[in-house]
């Protein structure tokens, strides 16, 4: 949506319609002045002008990829009694079998002048580990998948508020004209077929007016829903129908005099240019032949993992906002070592190119890219512990992400955990934590960013969540 | 200063000011809840409010006595509110520069001003009862036709402002058609009304349009989004639900005309009612329309207490108008209603049987449930039930001539019955085993079924084509036990109205199944003598079976030996025909009865769960703070009698709710009745008449509607009546330069409601204008077109995948249509539909470039397109100019200007070439959907002519309420 078609909208049914008080400090700066819109409404000095974010549903293992536990070795077998567990709930899954240590059968290495520890299946991130800002501590709230990726898209556990992408979107509007601001794909992991659900509301408006919504661009069919013409409509046709539209609503406009009439021509004709642009984006076969050994040979398959990480990177060349990506099929209660290396080898490549592009392009120091899943994973085994088949169960206390670029400090290794990946022993870091940071590096203050609706000032973060300086750059 | 020299100023202000209130009454003095209490709730409550763990220096601003405390000017000196807003020093100032809270000057002198008139103090407006107040002076009185009006042009004339003109009559006949049915007016509905020039011909439209089979349904289309109504669970797996009986029970609730207090007793606590019916048990499903979890690992209580806590939130937002959910974890911040209070509602929705997860299958219910029949199975069932009496008479009369000799009925022989499926299990072969003579002993017929087995072995069938039982009915089967090597023990069973558990055995028992001397495990006698067929009778009551039962199937078990088994049937009484009548009778109804859904409802356990406050809202931290049901104490008390042995219930609740005390449920429902004609209500926050929320801009004509909504015994139809009857509705709602600058938000009604159509409107119209629409009331929900590949990010495991349905059910109003919580309908979202996961009571407006896309590209569209260019061919029998003109009109309801005319014929003859050029386009625009195309037209003309309709279905006009 053009700034200008936001403003026009947001002018007439937001501010001087029926919630005039339901725009928080920040977002009524940027509906009544719209050169603020696109040079966003900061109030810090953030580096980063855009978010990517590559989440891996299901949650990965912790302990085999991000953070590394010599000390099971030893303990490996080893069965945890009720003192271990103090109370802390588990899931209905593994609530009443015996639990036992397991260890990993990977191994790990200290890579870069950092020494970042990565784990040997992830051998192209191992090559950028000194942009990586690795952190062990992440803490969430819920258990289950459902409430874990709403709570960790949404700040709140149960459907209905606005994602970060939809907050991002309002705070700082669109910095392009052709595209939305806030843009969502989805890959499936080869390691697991049965993944979980991802449903609109994750990347939903909530209650923010629904222009903030993310559009989810699509490998398969249209790009986007409805792009296409239908058959027997060709471009041409299209456009003098759309000609003759225009040429009756700006009649009816002269008629009734109502701007929304004009924000709907706007619309109209955003509509009609992203027929050319949206799938001018999507094909990728006027890039070199090197990007696609960048990415891997994945890249040239429309819907991969490693597609979407190269529509990421022209997604930001284009000034979208709040670029989301997701991966589905991380939920290994069983046969990891079957299926982990196969997610692995779905993102491992492409998560490293997508740094070393957006360096080469001058790019990543304006770019936040995170990466992780909703959750983390249990240190005891989920049934038995044959090793060539074993799983690990949803552990909500502390799992493992990485950050870089966007503001956030490369080469760093944050926050510890116990022996068992357990509990966080220094510098815990909630999901809570982690918006307030991101809004942070987007130059935005977590607390001011808010929207009254049904009686409160709404806010991505709640009544919580703190900057964690320890992660910037 | 005068008041005349304020006021304007005033004015003024409330423009500047976003977050004022907009007050369309004219007013003379500051009034506490307009100017002072928004003032106080915004910038004040969060340290000085209800919440008592934020709350600082003891000091209560909410509240009368805090707030008089510091208010009033002290013996002539400064009044300590004012001088701490408008002090200079950091440390005395408030709010506190730290609180991220400031005041601007004008509030200030707001808040000086009052103090100065003597600070005059009220309760909050919305917790004061309505009353009515004298009508308004006005000047134009010949402008005004109801209540409504003299409220409305008072405010108007206030500020300088006229009404605007009536709108034409056909801009009045399509905004009221589509406000009262959700659908376009035809062109006959046009033409009568505009030959209709007698006086009273607006008010017999509206007469007709109340009684018109879609006001229901546009009724219920808004209350859907209230009662978060979906076709699924949500949550993850989001499985198919069944709650559609109960869409269904709105529809005909409204269409009815069923006054609102009872609409709302009936959802609310239609179960307690005394004797309810299965009708008032299906409205309580508005309170299990709930997303329920189904996914693995779930921990029971967490969501059955997220499920209560949903109810408390949609129940206080919808009747209520109030937010008390923040009191879920702490006091509110700005209403009075403390944590405590909120458990104490939320005890109301705690005594639900139910398990808060559902099963893992499609169609799973989470009990309480019942089974509901839908509008047609009803209709049909008490058609039937209607003709039992006399069919039983009948019956009774004519059995004096029946026959004593009983007849007998061969089930089965060498073939078994229609639609039977076989098995057979434990030792021996696991299905029928056929044989023939000479090898084996044949009674009937060329075979005869066998079995061997070492210890107990079965087969039989089920599923069969019923064999209902007659008059002394003895069921018979004939049996060969091989001497060699008989079994200890024979069963025989059937499948019946009781499941399997009907069965008799002779011999020993060994077979455990049912319970020993009852109709499931009835002994009959030893072995029969072996060597030789022996038939076997039952008395069929002997094994729970009475006349007119119907059996599905029959198994025979035997434990060890070897065994034959031939011909089977049933002897009986002949019937009379009179018997044989009722017995059809009585079986249609019970087929009926048997394929209804089952709907969750609400009901209540026999022993209430304890009620405990939650630490912070959180499952797994009960505090040992027991509390009882009860309302807040703001809002006053249950009026229940004293004698009262229970506690108090849902029942007691919605009494409360529709007693004319309640200060709040008149309001807010009229509110938005409101809001569904003008777009915006007279409060503009239709969830929200708390601290919070916004004032209204009219707040006697909110008070007039409210009370007189009541006194008309709560008549929903006569209150839709009287706000389509008044002159403000039937403004022309042209938007003039003087109205967009002193009142673009229209809150003054200086013009006719002008906001776009909702989304099943749109997609409704396109639809109905085409000739494609099926306008059949009720029943399960549709799958119409959707993009393929959509539910694939969100299916999970083994749940269904998208199925598109074909035939009528592709053209079915929007309303129907089956919305999956995690991928509501994309082409109804995108006109802001919501995901239905939460209750939802106003839509937002937007305006994106996904929604022009739909309106281009859909098939839904685009299908739509081409059946109405098929239309105006078969109608309009005239040159292309006709043809085009009557596209026009039946798209916008007028007649186009010859401006237009023109643009639609340039861009037609260039359509037309295109398509003479390029037939194969034409052909290829001709598959777009489902529906066929009469290949006797020109398909030239018919393509050329659609992309016309293209165009028309995506402008303004076409999509907008004007």
């Amino acid at each position: 949506m053009t700034d200008h078609a936001r403003h026009l909208m947001m002018t007439r049914r937001h501010l001087l319609g029926k919630s005039a008080a339901g725009i928080g400090s920040l977002g009524l700066a940027s509906v009544l002045n719209e050169s603020l819109f696109s040079k966003t409404t900061r109030t810090l000095a953030g580096r980063a002008k855009r978010v990517i974010y590559l989440f891996q549903s299901g949650a990965p293992s912790q302990f085999e990829l991000l953070d590394h536990k010599p000390e099971l070795e030893k303990l490996h077998g080893q069965e945890l009694g009720a003192d271990f567990f103090e109370g802390q709930r588990q899931t209905g899954m593994t609530a009443g079998q015996k639990k036992q240590v397991c260890r990993s059968i990977y191994s790990f290495k200290k890579h870069g002048e950092s020494g970042v520890e990565l784990s040997e299946m992830l051998p192209h991130l191992s090559t950028v580990a000194d942009d990586l800002c690795v952190v062990r501590s992440m803490q969430t709230q819920a258990i289950n998948h459902d409430p874990a990726i709403t709570f960790f898209q949404t700040g709140f556990q149960q459907a209905g508020r606005p994602s970060m992408g939809a907050w991002v979107s309002y705070g700082l509007g669109s910095d392009n004209k052709d595209l939305p601001a806030y843009v969502v794909m989805i890959s499936e992991g080869s390691g697991k077929r049965d993944s979980q659900a991802l449903y609109g509301r994750l990347w939903g408006n909530g209650f923010l007016p629904s222009a903030h919504q993310g559009v989810k661009f699509r490998g398969k069919g249209d790009p986007v829903l409805y792009l296409s013409n239908p058959t027997g409509i060709n471009p041409q046709q299209r456009r003098e129908i759309l000609d003759l539209s225009q040429a009756l609503n700006e009649k009816h406009y002269q008629e009734v005099g109502d701007p929304e009439t004009l924000a709907r021509i706007k619309q109209a004709e955003l509509a009609y240019r992203m027929q050319t642009s949206v799938p001018g984006l999507m094909d990728h076969s006027d890039e070199p032949e090197r990007t696609f050994e960048l990415y891997g040979e994945a890249s040239k398959t429309p819907g991969t993992f490693a597609a979407n990480c190269l529509l990421a990177r022209k997604l930001a060349e284009k000034g979208v906002r709040f670029i989301q990506l997701y991966h589905r099929g991380w939920d290994q209660h069983g046969d990891m070592p079957r299926d982990l290396p196969l997610q692995c080898g779905d993102v491992d490549q492409p998560s490293a190119a997508l740094i070393k592009d957006l360096k080469q392009r001058g790019m990543l120091d304006e770019t936040l890219i995170i990466w992780g899943g909703e959750f983390g994973r249990t240190v005891y085994a989920q049934g038995g512990l044959d090793m060539s088949r074993y799983g690990r169960d949803h552990h909500p206390r502390c799992f493992s992400i990485w950050m870089a670029g966007g503001g956030i400090k490369p080469g760093t290794t944050y926050g510890t955990t116990d022996d068992f990946s357990f509990n966080v022993t220094e510098n815990p870091v909630h999901v809570y934590d982690l918006h307030a940071t991101m809004l942070h590096c987007l130059g935005v203050d977590h607390e001011q960013l808010t929207y009254k609706f049904q009686g409160r000032h709404y806010r991505l973060t709640d009544v919580h969540g703190q900057v964690i300086p320890g992660l910037l750059a | 200063m005068t008041f005349h020299s304020t006021r304007p100023r005033l004015w003024l202000l409330v423009f500047c000011v976003g977050a004022g209130p907009l007050r369309g009454e004219a007013e003379e003095t500051l009034d506490f809840n307009r100017d002072i209490r928004p003032i106080l709730a915004d910038k004040c409550f969060h340290c000085h409010g209800p919440d008592s763990v934020t709350r600082e220096a003891g000091l209560r601003l909410d509240q009368k006595e805090g707030l008089l405390a510091v208010a009033p000017a002290v013996n002539g000196g400064s009044s300590e509110l004012v001088s701490r807003v408008s002090h200079q020093d950091p440390d005395l100032k408030m709010p506190p520069p730290d609180s991220g809270r400031t005041l601007s000057q004008t509030e200030i002198d707001i808040l000086t001003r009052w103090v100065g008139e003597g600070a005059p103090w009220q309760k909050h407006w919305s917790f004061i009862p309505p009353k009515t107040s004298p009508l308004p002076e006005v000047k134009r009185t010949d402008w005004v036709r109801n209540p409504i009006d003299h409220h409305v042009l008072a405010g108007l004339e206030a500020v300088g402002l006229q009404p605007s003109p009536e709108a034409s009559r056909t801009q009045l006949l399509r905004r009221v058609t589509f406000d009262l049915t959700g659908l376009p007016p035809t062109l006959e509905e046009i033409d009568a009304y505009l030959a209709d020039t007698a006086p009273g011909a607006y008010e017999r439209v509206v007469d007709r349009l109340l009684e018109s089979p879609h006001f229901g349904e546009r009724m219920a289309t808004e209350w859907l989004d209230a009662s978060r109504y979906a076709d699924s669970h949500g949550y993850s797996l989001d499985r198919r639900r069944v709650m559609w009986p109960w869409r269904d029970w709105v529809i005909h609730a409204f269409q009815q005309n069923m006054p609102y207090n009872q609409f709302i007793v009936e959802q609310i606590a239609g179960d307690l009612l005394p004797n309810a019916t299965l009708s008032q048990r299906v409205a309580t499903g508005f309170n299990r329309n709930h997303p329920i979890q189904s996914e693995g690992g779930v921990i029971n209580e967490e969501y059955r207490v997220e499920t209560v806590v949903d109810r408390v939130e949609t129940t206080s937002a919808v009747f209520l108008g109030l937010t008390m959910g923040c009191a879920r974890c702490h006091d509110h911040k700005y209403e009075p209603i403390s944590q405590r209070e909120f458990y104490e509602f939320f005890a109301f929705f705690n005594n639900v049987p139910e398990s808060a997860h559902v099963g893992n299958r499609d169609n799973d219910v989470d009990a309480p449930f019942v089974n509901a029949p839908s509008t047609l199975q009803d209709t049909q069932i008490r058609r039937l039930e209607s003709k039992l009496v006399t069919a039983r008479d009948a019956a009774k009369k004519s059995s004096d001539q029946r026959p004593a000799t009983p007849v007998e009925t061969i089930w089965f022989d060498d073939e078994l019955p229609p639609g039977a499926r076989p098995f057979g299990n434990g030792d021996g072969p696991q299905e029928f085993l056929w044989v023939q003579g000479p090898e084996h002993p044949v009674l009937s017929g060329k075979r005869v079924s066998m079995r061997t087995s070492s210890e107990r072995g079965q087969h039989g069938f089920e599923g069969a084509q019923p064999l209902t039982l007659g008059v002394e009915a003895k069921l018979f089967v004939s049996v060969f036990v091989d001497p060699e090597n008989p079994p200890r023990e024979i069963m025989l069973q059937w499948n019946g109205p009781g499941g399997w558990e009907h069965r008799a055995y002779w011999g020993e028992n060994l077979i455990d199944w049912g319970q020993d001397k009852t109709a499931s495990r009835k002994w009959m006698g030893p072995i029969p003598k072996s060597g030789e067929w022996v038939k076997l009778e039952i008395k069929a009551s002997d094994v729970g079976l009475g006349q007119g039962a119907m059996i599905h199937g029959w198994a025979l078990t035997q434990f060890g030996g070897t065994l034959y088994w031939d011909v089977a049937g049933m002897k009986t009484l002949p019937q009379t025909p009179e018997e044989i009548r009722l017995t059809e009778l009585e079986s249609e109804i019970r087929e009926l009865q048997k394929n209804q859904p089952a709907v969750m409802v609400m009901a209540e356990m026999e022993t209430p769960r304890k009620t405990v406050i939650l630490t912070r809202g959180q499952y797994d931290q009960p505090s040992d703070v027991v509390v009882q049901p009860a309302i807040p104490a703001v809002l006053g008390k249950l009026n229940r009698p004293l004698e009262s042995e229970h506690l108090p219930n849902r029942l007691d609740l919605a009494r409360w709710l529709t007693s004319p005390v309640n200060p709040l449920t008149a309001r807010v429902a009229v509110n938005r009745f409101w809001q569904m004609y003008f777009g915006v209500g007279l409060v503009s926050t239709p969830e929200d008449f708390g601290a919070q929320g916004a004032s209204p801009t009219h707040p006697r004509l909110l008070d007039w509607l409210a009370t007189s909504f009541v006194d008309s015994n709560w008549d929903f139809k006569a209150i839709q009546k009287t706000i389509v009857m008044s002159a403000t509705y039937r403004q022309a709602s042209r938007v003039t330069p003087q109205l967009l600058e002193k009142d673009p938000g229209n809150r003054l009604l200086a013009r006719g409601p002008r906001f776009r159509l909702s989304a099943e409107m749109i997609r409704d119209q396109a639809l109905a204008i085409s000739g494609l629409l099926v306008d059949q009331v009720g029943g399960p929900s549709v799958r119409p077109y959707q993009p393929a590949g959509l539910w694939d990010d969100v299916v999970y495991g083994n749940v269904p995948r998208f199925e598109q349905d074909h035939g009528n059910k592709l053209y079915r109003r929007s309303l129907y249509t089956y919305w999956k919580r995690s991928v509501p309908p994309p082409n109804l979202q995108v006109f802001d539909a919501p995901s239905r996961e939460a209750c939802v009571l106003q839509r937002s407006q937007t305006n994106t470039p996904l929604a022009a896309l739909v309106l281009m590209n859909d098939p839904t569209f685009v299908e739509a397109s081409r059946k109405l260019a098929e239309r105006v061919m078969h109608t309009v029998k005239g040159n292309d100019t006709e043809k085009l003109e009557w596209l026009f009109r039946i798209s916008t309801s007028r007649r186009p200007s010859p401006d237009e005319i023109g643009l639609l014929e340039s861009t037609y003859q260039a359509a037309l070439q295109r398509y003479v050029d390029h037939p194969d386009l034409a052909e290829q625009l001709m598959t777009v959907g489902e529906a066929s195309y009469d290949a006797r037209l020109s398909v030239t003309q018919l393509a050329a002519l659609a992309a016309i309709a293209n165009a028309l279905l995506n402008t303004d006009e076409v999509i907008t309420k004007n």
